[in-house]
């Protein structure tokens, strides 16, 4: 679940590149309404880490000034699920449920 | 006034927006330090909402902008000018007078306190302007009775501007105006420059033509001397026919002093050689003296007609020399001026090129700053356009989302919607409509669908409602809808009055009714008596009654006078009372567009609305049964 104290953080994060960008010459000003309305439109409908991820990609899709950001959060997602992963596996050896843990393993391996 | 070297207006246009202030920060860097530092302040959340409005042009800037682009005259030194009376300076005060009621109002919203008399008219005619565009609008204002028309309209108008939706569409539409992407090609003030330059150079020959010209006056003059009537032509005539007699007196005079001389000579030899012992010394003396004085008048005499006749060959040749001069300096002057001339030819050629460029540059400026003036006069009018599309917009989408939930319901519910139904209301969405495009007429801003309503049908349909009732119109409708169930007016009247198809036909009246109303009032007006016939038949309540259902703003606007206390009783009794009180208004309200509604609505909660008359109140709009209401129309 994503809390309101994570989603303030990634609400700064875009602010912050947002800033940056402009600073760099990357988007206008006359972008900013269209960037803002995307941004505080989908937002506030998130909840999950997933729906996080699939708004920040269609958000660097869109502008790639975001790509950092989504980039990042792929990246602590990816973390997240290779750390249960892990302990999961752990979990399953000690069980002596050796193919689960190794099919565990399997599934979270790149395509 | 020369204008010389000058920079492009559209550089320095564009300098004065850009200007950077003296923090040595471009915009773009000003701009995100200052979303930096709102981020910190404010939060994330805020600043983003903040984005969402395009900024307003910093006020500086813009008059800046606006001094920079209208002026009348560029000198020398590059400095333009707005000179008293040009038509730069009326159209200067014009944006000026839009761009500061235009911030106000972005500054303050619709603040009577605030903004000037003047400002207030501008704003709220441009509001009226758009609603009045609008047919629905229009149709509207003309269903209000006339003794309160103006009163309501105003509150309309109040009502909008108040609206929190109203701001942002003004900031939206006049940060476009200074939008940076949108500063326009402004004149290139090159064209002026070599204007200026061309001119000075046929200025100069123009002053060097002139005093040539004025040269060869003189020379003209003087030659004229030399006419023979002329006192100088007769002299020379009078040289000329003396010269020949002067020439031969003084070759005679010449001769003959030389002969003198001579003569005077021996005698003083003579003189010299006399023997003064001589007995006859002091005769010969004598006699000799007397010759040399003889011979020396006569030299006198000779050298005076020698000097007579030379004066008159100088004279004459001092005239025939300066006559000369004169004739060749008419020669001079004259292959001088056709010199200048044929250099003046190409000037007058450029500038003539240089003006053309100019006229052209010219008048494209005075374009941009009409462009300029019309986009600022128009905010409040591209403001209200937006307003008005979104709002109804939303309630069109509302009233749908009431339709297709009360169809849903109805759906899961034993009283289902028949196919009859469902055929006979597919075929009702189109029924009165056609295509634009059938007839190659424009889009209307207030109706982007390629589609407009067919007026003489619904009219036609309209009047067969009012004279026989809605069967009238139904049993065509059912035809159209179901060719194959209804295959001519008989079996459609049959089965309308199948007592076992009652309960559906109620309901089809209804819907006939309420859509044929509704389109009546877009296209056109209801009479009072129309309307009162309309709100006294069952099937005309009905149709109010489900009208009012799908309009949520009259809805509010009649539960705020609930609250209020200035309904008592039956909301509905309430209703139809208002209607047959002022039929015209309240059905325009109640079956209008969504246009009508949103525009209108505000009138009923502005107490505009009274238990009385309109017309019966004699233009009074409140009574005492109001008293409670509040308006803001003093």
């Amino acid at each position: 679940m994503i809390d309101e104290a994570y989603k303030t953080n990634i609400e700064q994060r875009i602010v912050d590149a947002i800033a940056d960008a402009l600073e760099a010459g990357k988007i206008q000003e006359s972008q900013l309404p269209e960037i803002s309305q995307y941004v505080l439109s989908q937002i506030n409908k998130i909840t999950t880490h997933d729906q996080l991820i699939g708004f920040l990609s269609h958000l660097s899709l869109r502008w790639n000034i975001f790509h950092h950001i989504a980039v990042e959060e792929e990246g602590k997602l990816k973390k997240v699920v290779e750390t249960k992963v892990a302990q999961d596996m752990v979990r399953l050896i000690n069980q002596g449920d050796t193919n689960q843990a190794v099919n565990l393993a399997e599934s979270i391996k790149p395509q | 006034m020369a204008s010389v070297d000058l920079k492009s207006a559209e550089t320095l246009g564009r300098a004065a927006l850009e200007k950077t202030p003296s923090t040595g920060l471009t915009p773009e860097q000003q701009l995100a330090k200052k979303i930096k530092d709102e981020a910190s302040k404010k939060g994330p959340h805020s600043t983003l909402e903040d984005m969402r409005s395009p900024r307003t042009p910093d006020q500086t800037k813009v008059e800046h902008y606006l001094e920079d682009h209208f002026y009348s005259k560029i000198d020398a030194d590059g400095k333009k000018d707005r000179e008293g009376g040009s038509r730069a300076e009326t159209r200067f005060n014009q944006a000026k007078a839009a761009e500061a009621a235009g911030r106000k109002f972005i500054e303050h919203g619709w603040d009577p306190t605030k903004l000037n008399t003047n400002e207030q008219k501008f704003i709220k005619d441009s509001v009226k302007a758009v609603i009045e565009s609008w047919p629905d609008g229009k149709a509207f204002i003309d269903s209000l009775p006339v003794a309160s028309r103006s009163a309501a309209v105003d509150t309309m108008i109040i009502d909008m501007l108040q609206n929190p939706d109203m701001k942002p569409a003004v900031q939206k539409i006049f940060a476009g105006v200074f939008d940076e992407a949108k500063i326009r090609e402004h004149i290139t003030t090159e064209a002026g420059a070599k204007l200026a330059r061309e001119k000075a150079k046929q200025s100069a020959i123009d002053g060097e033509i002139t005093i040539i010209t004025g040269k060869i006056t003189t020379n003209a003059t003087e030659l004229g001397e030399y006419d023979p009537t002329k006192t100088k032509g007769k002299d020379l005539a009078k040289l000329d026919s003396e010269a020949a007699l002067a020439q031969h007196s003084q070759a005679e005079a010449k001769s003959k002093i030389d002969d003198i001389n001579s003569n005077i000579a021996t005698n003083q030899s003579y003189l010299r050689r006399l023997n003064p012992s001589h007995p006859s010394f002091a005769t010969d003396k004598k006699t000799l003296e007397d010759e040399i004085s003889l011979l020396k008048g006569e030299k006198t005499i000779q050298e005076k007609a020698l000097k007579e006749a030379t004066d008159k060959l100088v004279q004459r040749q001092l005239l025939i020399q300066e006559k000369q001069q004169l004739q060749e300096e008419r020669k001079r002057l004259s292959e001088e001026k056709a010199a200048l001339e044929k250099q003046k030819d190409d000037i007058d050629d450029a500038v003539n090129r240089a003006n053309t460029e100019f006229a052209s540059q010219q008048s494209r400026h005075e374009k941009t700053e009409e462009q300029i003036v019309n986009e600022l006069q128009s905010v409040f009018t591209d403001a209200a356009r937006e307003y008005l599309i979104q709002k109804v917009t939303k309630l069109e989408t509302a009233r749908q989302e009431l339709i297709d939930k009360e169809a849903k319901e109805k759906e899961e519910s034993k009283d289902k919607v028949s196919d009859d139904e469902k055929k006979l209301g597919k075929y009702l969405d189109n029924y009165w409509m056609r295509d634009i495009s059938n007839r190659g007429a424009l889009k209307k801003w207030w109706n982007p669908n390629n589609k407009e309503f067919d007026r003489k049908g619904i009219n036609t349909s309209y009047k067969e409602m009012i004279t026989a009732g809605p069967d009238q119109v139904l049993w065509q409708l059912l035809r159209g809808s179901d060719s194959t169930k209804f295959p001519n007016r008989t079996a459609a009247e049959t089965w309308i009055n199948d007592p076992a198809n009652s309960a559906v036909v109620e309901r089809m009246r209804v819907q006939v009714a309420e859509q044929l109303i509704t389109r009546r009032l877009q296209t056109g007006s209801i009479t009072e008596g129309d309307a009162r016939f309309i709100a006294s038949s069952t099937w005309g309540k009905d149709a109010i009654d489900v009208a009012i259902k799908r309009k949520s703003d009259i809805q509010t606007q009649i539960n705020k006078l609930k609250e209020s206390g200035i309904i008592k009783g039956n909301v509905g009794e309430w209703v139809y009372e208002q209607v047959r009180k002022n039929p015209v208004f309240w059905l325009s309200l109640i079956f209008g567009s969504a246009a009508f509604s949103a525009i209108g609505s505000a009138v009923i909660g502005a107490g505009l609305l009274t238990t009385a008359s309109f017309a019966g109140a004699g233009g009074v709009l409140m009574t005492g049964g109001l008293a409670g209401a509040k308006h803001n129309l003093s």
